[in-house]
């Protein structure tokens, strides 16, 4: 199963839950619509469109079956620094309200800048305290952004 | 009030020294970010709009609109000069521009891109004051009903001129119509698709969906495998193009204006597509077409033109109906919103001087453009340096700061961490994020038109119909639509052609 059709199968199905949940919301009818009026036919679309593409990634496969390497996302190599990105900016969102923005901010940059290129460890150190340092200053004591404290209490 | 007092007025809006800084800040970003490979200039525009929350309407709407026409100028640069275009719509001038700096005609070729940008950005400009206020006056007798009709014709041209597969853009609009009934329900309050997530009542924010969707995801595909542009050592000189230059670009410098300014107004990638039509009628009007693409001023000047008056004519819609025509004006439109200004044909005549300013603040924007472009090239090329590593984590702090600061909120990090993923995902995936943003933003204006009709017309869906405006704007969505279908169905079933053809 190449993307493309991974892609249509992931969107039919979703097109499915979210039909399910329009039609509980209560649909109304035409002339009196319902809370779940405009989302089930946004889903309807959606199904519509995501069936005829997987049909017709099928049916061009079965067109082109020799010689058609299959793409895959994770084709190229930096696929990793994405998802290691992603899981820092996911525990960003979760610690940040609980130990603040200084730390969080501060690992965050140490994290991000060694993940997308590797440099000597004093040189990302210095880069990531003046990034917090400055980000803080401008953002906090300047336009009062109303940043959680945390644990350091400031 | 005529025209010359609009004008005037307009301008006494845009000279105002708040307004003049937040102009020159707009172009100056814009110019940057337009250089910069990378980040285009929806993603400043998410970035920089939960800074403008405190600011004037009128000089927020000035400071997007010059990151948008500033990009345009910016994007040229680096086209010319490391082949690496900063923007989709400067792809075009690659094909000569980088032909011209091999051959040591690097000031030229950038001379005439700034000259040209300014010229048709100046003539889209009067354009747009004259075509607007006709537009906006005959738009006036329009009601819930011809507005619920309008918005359906705006997607389906939308969907239909995508730059990709319509397939895949009408799937991101219905995705986007359903991101956008996330929260309570207009007319009931019931909660809609919250998951008894209390910061979900109030609806996904536009402020996360953009920035997740055009900041973060460009992160994402960037730091994935990171171009870095060589810059040449060579100093540029003799930037002012001589008079067969300009004999040679007058005529591209025209008629690229009128293309742009044309395939602007119309919805879809009105800037990338009016550079490739602007650069095909020069090579077919050519004495010499087969020297296009080995270093000639015209496919420089033609396609430069043709990019910066679209932006003029992307905004008749917006500003005389109420409609954005691509993902820049919804941003705009987002940002009027925002400020509590609702998006409709009264805009021009409820705010003139919000709407003059804006588009006096055009012209004067075109000039600094013209200033900051020349003589300070070397510096934007020097901005070319600055390293990816530095870049990227800079993006994602200003991302998460601004997003936070609106709410002061973790969830709507969260959010807008989501949408970063899932835009990186559909658009690994040759799907467009621009369908699902336009979706996003139309459909609550849709939904309660099309609610506001059915009261009026006590539940007959005929009231679509029996209205002249409203059945005309309709029955163009059909014809629209089948336009698109009919020929692929042909293929498809009566000569059964290349599965393709519907891309």
């Amino acid at each position: 199963m190449d993307r493309e059709k991974n892609s249509s199968l992931f969107l039919i199905l979703l097109s499915f839950v979210i039909l399910y949940g329009s039609t509980r919301l209560g649909l109304g009818t035409a002339g009196s619509p319902g809370p779940g009026f405009l989302p089930f036919w946004g889903a309807a679309v959606l199904f519509v469109t995501s069936a005829l593409q997987f049909l017709l990634t099928m049916s061009s496969q079965i067109k082109k079956s020799k010689g058609d390497p299959r793409k895959s996302l994770l084709r190229n190599s930096g696929w990793r620094k994405v998802i290691y990105v992603l899981l820092s900016l996911v525990s960003y969102t979760i610690l940040f309200e609980r130990i603040g923005f200084i730390l969080c901010t501060f690992f965050l940059m140490i994290f991000l800048l060694t993940v997308i290129e590797a440099r000597r460890w004093h040189v990302i150190l210095i880069e990531s305290v003046l990034i917090t340092l400055i980000s803080y200053v401008v953002f906090e004591k300047g336009l009062t952004a109303g940043f959680p404290k945390g644990v350091l209490g400031f | 009030m005529d025209l010359l007092t609009t004008i005037s007025s307009g301008f006494a809006v845009a000279i105002q020294p708040i307004n003049l800084f937040y102009c020159f800040i707009g172009v100056f970003i814009g110019t940057l970010i337009g250089v910069l490979p990378g980040i285009g200039p929806v993603g400043t525009m998410s970035l920089l709009l939960p800074v403008t929350f405190h600011a004037p309407t009128t000089s927020t709407l000035i400071l997007l609109a010059g990151i948008y026409y500033g990009s345009m100028y910016g994007g040229s640069t680096t086209s010319i000069l490391v082949n690496v275009p900063g923007e989709a719509a400067s792809v075009v001038t690659c094909l000569d521009g980088y032909q011209m700096r091999l051959k040591g005609r690097a000031g030229p070729a950038l001379g005439i891109a700034a000259f040209g940008s300014f010229i048709a950005g100046t003539l889209s400009v009067i354009g747009l004051m004259i075509l607007a206020p006709p537009l906006a006056d005959a738009a006036l007798r329009f009601g819930p009903p011809e507005y619920f009709s309008l918005m359906i014709m705006g997607l389906m041209i939308l969907f239909l001129l995508a730059s990709g597969s319509v397939l895949k853009a009408i799937s991101m609009g219905a995705l986007g119509i359903v991101f956008a009934t996330i929260g309570q329900d207009p007319v009931m309050g019931t909660p809609r698709f919250t998951f008894h997530i209390q910061e979900l009542l109030d609806g996904v924010g536009l402020v996360p969906l953009v920035m997740g969707l055009y900041g973060i995801s460009e992160v994402f595909l960037n730091i994935e495998k990171t171009i870095i542009p060589k810059v040449s050592k060579v100093p540029i000189k003799g930037l002012l193009p001589n008079l067969k230059d300009w004999r040679d670009s007058i005529g591209p410098i025209l008629r690229g204006t009128g293309i742009g300014f044309i395939l602007g107004i119309l919805p879809g990638a009105g800037g990338i597509v009016s550079t490739f039509a602007s650069y095909a009628v020069e090579k077919k009007l050519s004495k010499y077409p087969e020297r296009f693409g080995t270093g000639i001023i015209e496919g420089v000047a033609g396609p430069e033109s043709a990019n910066n008056a679209a932006t003029g004519g992307a905004f008749i819609p917006l500003l005389a109906l109420g409609i954005p025509c691509n993902v820049v004006m919804a941003m705009l439109l987002g940002a009027l919103m925002i400020h509590g200004v609702r998006p409709s044909p009264l805009l021009m005549s409820e705010h003139p001087d919000m709407v003059w300013g804006l588009v006096a603040s055009m012209y004067v924007g075109n000039g600094m453009l013209l200033l900051l472009n020349l003589p300070l090239i070397g510096i934007w090329v020097q901005i070319l340096k600055i390293p990816p590593r530095m870049l990227f984590p800079f993006i994602i702090l200003f991302c998460i700061i601004g997003v936070y600061s609106i709410n002061t909120r973790a969830f709507d990090i969260g959010l807008m961490i989501f949408f970063g993923f899932l835009g990186y995902i559909i658009r690994k995936l040759n799907y467009e994020a621009a369908p699902l943003v336009l979706a996003f933003i139309l459909t609550p204006i849709l939904e309660t038109n099309f609610r506001q009709s059915l009261i009026q017309s006590k539940g007959s869906l005929l009231v679509f119909i029996e209205r002249p405006i409203s059945a005309v704007c309709l029955g163009l969505s059909a014809a629209v639509l089948l336009s698109a279908s009919l020929p692929w169905l042909k293929k498809r079933f009566f000569f059964k052609g290349d599965l393709d053809s519907m891309r």
